[in-house]
């Protein structure tokens, strides 16, 4: 996404269960039902790599936003 | 099972340390354990309300409805901390020094409990839904994994329960004299903390902007990942990187609650 801008993301479940989506470096934290979508906003963000993980599972649930 | 542990302890220590200061700072109000109790057992029932009922609120305000819900519910934790502290400032003397006495007394000390057994219900529905969650996707999976799951999930909670008795226990060791102030200050600390979160909600649903992002970092002296970081972040809402919004509301619940502390002391 393009620094210095606020985007708003939407975030699919689609597993059977909850998950909680979490990131330290872009200051997030939102639950997930399970089969559902939830919206939250982010940024303005400083160009940087910005990672985040789904609580719940976070051996495997991992992302990366990437902010030029 | 470490991992599972570890969620569930970090979701319980939140709650679990906020009980045990309010359990010492009410420890001369009359039954306070029951009140306490009754809160606990609210806030668990109303979790487990909340989270079979995640999608609906989720769906409602488009797909804000869960952030607005936290919001809501952590104004009016903060709103009966304040006022139990500004309540306590203004009665708590005359309470330490003669707490046998009943009638007219008594019925202003179960005024100040029900403020904070609404306290403790809400921070438990808060910690306790989203453990809730995590339980019940524990027990979708398959057999193997249910047992050493539910064994993690088990050993975090007693692990956040246990760090709020510790906390319990220390607090009241500390002399009398002292007491009442250094368990006010810990509920002030813990009611701006709580203001700090409700600004990253907002912030986070687009209601406020963040202002300054961030306006500080002290992740070089208090990690948010660490032990300490842990810690200072469940009792106080501790954040490395705060924005100017986060600390301009923690602020005007610290100052707010002391200038009305004062004002009542004197009344």
């Amino acid at each position: 996404m393009q620094a210095g801008q606020k985007r708003q993301l939407l975030i699919e479940n689609q597993d059977p269960t909850a998950e909680e989506f979490e990131s330290h470096t872009l200051h997030r934290e939102k639950i997930i039902p399970p089969h559902s979508s939830v919206n939250l906003f982010i940024g303005p963000l400083k160009p940087g790599r910005y990672d985040f993980i789904g609580e719940f599972n976070e051996a495997t649930a991992k992302g990366v936003v990437v902010a030029k | 099972m470490l991992n599972a542990a570890f969620i569930v302890f970090r979701e319980t220590l939140e709650a679990a340390l906020i009980i045990g200061i309010i359990a010492a700072a009410t420890r001369h109000l009359p039954r306070h354990g029951w009140w306490i109790a009754l809160g606990v057992a609210l806030g668990l029932a109303g979790a487990v309300g909340l989270a079979f009922g995640a999608e609906r609120i989720e769906r409602w305000g488009a797909g804000m409805g869960h952030d607005y819900f936290n919001a809501a519910v952590l104004a009016v934790a903060i709103a009966m901390l304040s006022w139990h502290n500004i309540w306590m400032a203004s009665h708590g003397r005359k309470f330490a020094d003669a707490a046998h006495r009943l009638g007219n007394s008594a019925k202003r000390g179960e005024i100040a409990l029900s403020a904070v057994t609404i306290a403790i219900a809400l921070t438990t529905l808060r910690e306790g839904s989203e453990t809730v969650l995590f339980f019940y996707g524990i027990f979708a999976g398959d057999g193997a994994s249910v047992l050493s799951l539910g064994q993690g999930a088990v050993l975090g909670l007693a692990a956040g329960a246990l760090c709020g008795l510790l906390l319990y226990r220390g607090l009241m060791r500390i002399p009398v004299r002292h007491f009442f102030t250094v368990t006010s200050w810990l509920l002030l600390l813990v009611a701006a903390g709580m203001a700090a979160q409700l600004a990253q909600i907002l912030i986070q649903a687009d209601v406020l902007p963040p202002l300054v992002q961030p306006l500080w970092d002290t992740s070089r002296w208090v990690a948010p990942d660490s032990g300490l970081g842990t810690l200072l972040h469940a009792l106080i809402g501790y954040e490395a990187q705060p924005s100017a919004t986060q600390v301009g509301f923690a602020l005007a619940v610290l100052v707010g609650v002391m200038l009305a502390s004062r004002h009542a002391r004197r009344a």
